[in-house]
């Protein structure tokens, strides 16, 4: 399964940014270190991209492989993500902590992203929801979420399906109320919750 | 959010000596970093205090818990020496706030949270504890959920730790670990049954001013006392 997109290939947001920026469409590979740590290399500890200390060289593991890049000090896991990394799966909702849409797994644990500081992730693994699925087929949330028709929308569901890995992974997911409780920090407006609660039920049992 | 250098000690006199600098300490960053893109709170420096440890929760002899003051809230409300002796304090933290929340907010975060009251929040208000001296918005305004008791004149903000409110009826605590002045902290049997004001904020560097006083507040920006590093300790009541 591909798990990152060439950053060169037309997308949605690539096409809407450049032609609302230019005025034309532009599509080209956008400058900027890539996931993979292509940077050229630079000493560790706070960089001197912009010569005042407000940004700094940050390198974790992300679904598996080794990401080393500069950021500004101020940019949320979230934005490092979805803006620069091309990884747009994890969604932006509240980006205050309250809806769950921007679940992530950092060191195993389920965190909001929109609150987790980049620059704080020296030495940590970080899991998306591009990052789920390996050897190519689902995780097995993800097929009982198609199975169980447990999306309507969509938006919410990456962040469902991170936390409901992490519930079914944490042994919160022995019965329906106790998933209810343990995934309440992730709101569907579309009100699928019945359906969501009978995936994570269906992946907890195994099936 | 403006910008700001970061910096993450690995030992204690490093911390500290970045909080006398007028560095501000974030821990969980749950409250922190969403006051900061409100622009309620604008550090020049943060101070990660992720790499010093103090995670541990772990029983005393004489009878109570010792718990770290970076503990997250996750790992202490699962811990077997909480939910066996303090099954309501590991209730309490469990009733907060959401699973991902509770994996990065830390035990002295919590209790040290700046509060909740929306006026706080919104920077075009009036709020003695964002700006003393400024008055108070929800005095007169949108009240409902504020304190009956225990408030002032200047404030009237409840504290909002689910945490706090279990420790206070069910155990003895003291978070005296830290202070404003460098000074050093009171004994732990000097503050049954209440949290002291003068304890530490691990999301707050030094003051610029003081907060109001005599209101249902844990406050006090300060810098920890090196003798007891940022641990609490809670006992069963007698």
């Amino acid at each position: 399964m591909e798990t990152r997109p060439p950053r060169s290939r037309l997308t949605r947001r690539t096409f809407i940014a450049a032609a609302s920026t230019t005025g034309t469409v532009v599509v080209a590979g956008a400058p900027g270190p890539t996931a993979s740590g292509e940077e050229p290399a630079r000493p560790p500890g706070p960089a001197a991209a912009r010569g005042d200390g407000t940004t700094g060289r940050v390198t974790f593991t992300l679904n598996g492989r080794r990401t080393s890049l500069v950021v500004d000090n101020r940019t949320s896991l979230l934005d490092l993500l979805r803006e620069r990394l091309d990884l747009t799966g994890t969604k932006k909702g509240c980006d205050a902590g309250a809806c769950g849409a921007c679940t992530v797994h950092v060191d195993g644990r389920r965190v909001n992203a929109c609150l987790t500081l980049a620059v704080r992730l020296e030495g940590a693994e970080v899991t998306t929801i591009e990052g789920l699925a390996r050897h190519g087929g689902l995780h097995p949330l993800q097929r009982a979420f198609v199975e169980q028709d447990a999306l309507q929308c969509g938006f919410c569901t990456p962040g469902q399906i991170m936390s409901g890995v992490a519930c079914i992974h944490e042994g919160h997911a022995r019965s329906p109320d106790e998933i209810r409780e343990w995934m309440s920090g992730n709101i569907c407006r579309c009100g699928c919750y019945v359906n969501i609660v009978r995936a994570i039920g269906q992946a907890a049992r195994g099936r | 959010m403006r910008p700001f250098t970061y910096t993450r000690p690995g030992t204690l006199a490093e911390a500290i000596g970045a909080g006398r600098r007028g560095g501000r300490y974030v821990a969980g960053g749950t409250t922190l970093v969403d006051l900061m893109r409100e622009g309620v709170e604008h550090p020049g420096e943060l101070v990660d205090l992720s790499g010093l440890g103090m995670r541990g929760v772990r029983p005393v002899r004489g009878g109570g818990l010792r718990i770290g003051a970076l503990a997250r809230m996750a790992d202490v409300a699962s811990s077997p020496f909480v939910t066996t002796a303090y099954p309501v304090v590991s209730q309490a933290l469990e009733s907060s706030a959401s699973a991902q929340l509770r994996n990065m907010a830390t035990i002295g975060g919590n209790l040290m949270q700046r509060p909740r009251c929306a006026y706080f929040r919104d920077v075009s208000a009036p709020c003695n504890r964002r700006d003393p001296g400024s008055g108070c918005a929800a005095i007169g305004g949108e009240n409902r959920t504020h304190a009956i008791l225990g408030a002032s004149d200047r404030c009237v903000a409840t504290h909002p730790s689910d945490l706090a409110v279990a420790l206070l009826p069910s155990t003895r605590w003291c978070t005296s670990s830290v202070r404003t002045d460098g000074a050093s902290s009171p004994s732990p049997t000097s503050c049954s049954r209440r949290v002291r004001t003068r304890t530490g904020n691990t999301t707050s560097g030094p003051a610029s001013s003081s907060p109001p006083s005599s209101s249902p507040h844990l406050a006090g920006p300060c810098v920890p006392d090196t003798s007891r590093c940022a641990t609490g300790r809670a006992s069963s009541s007698r």
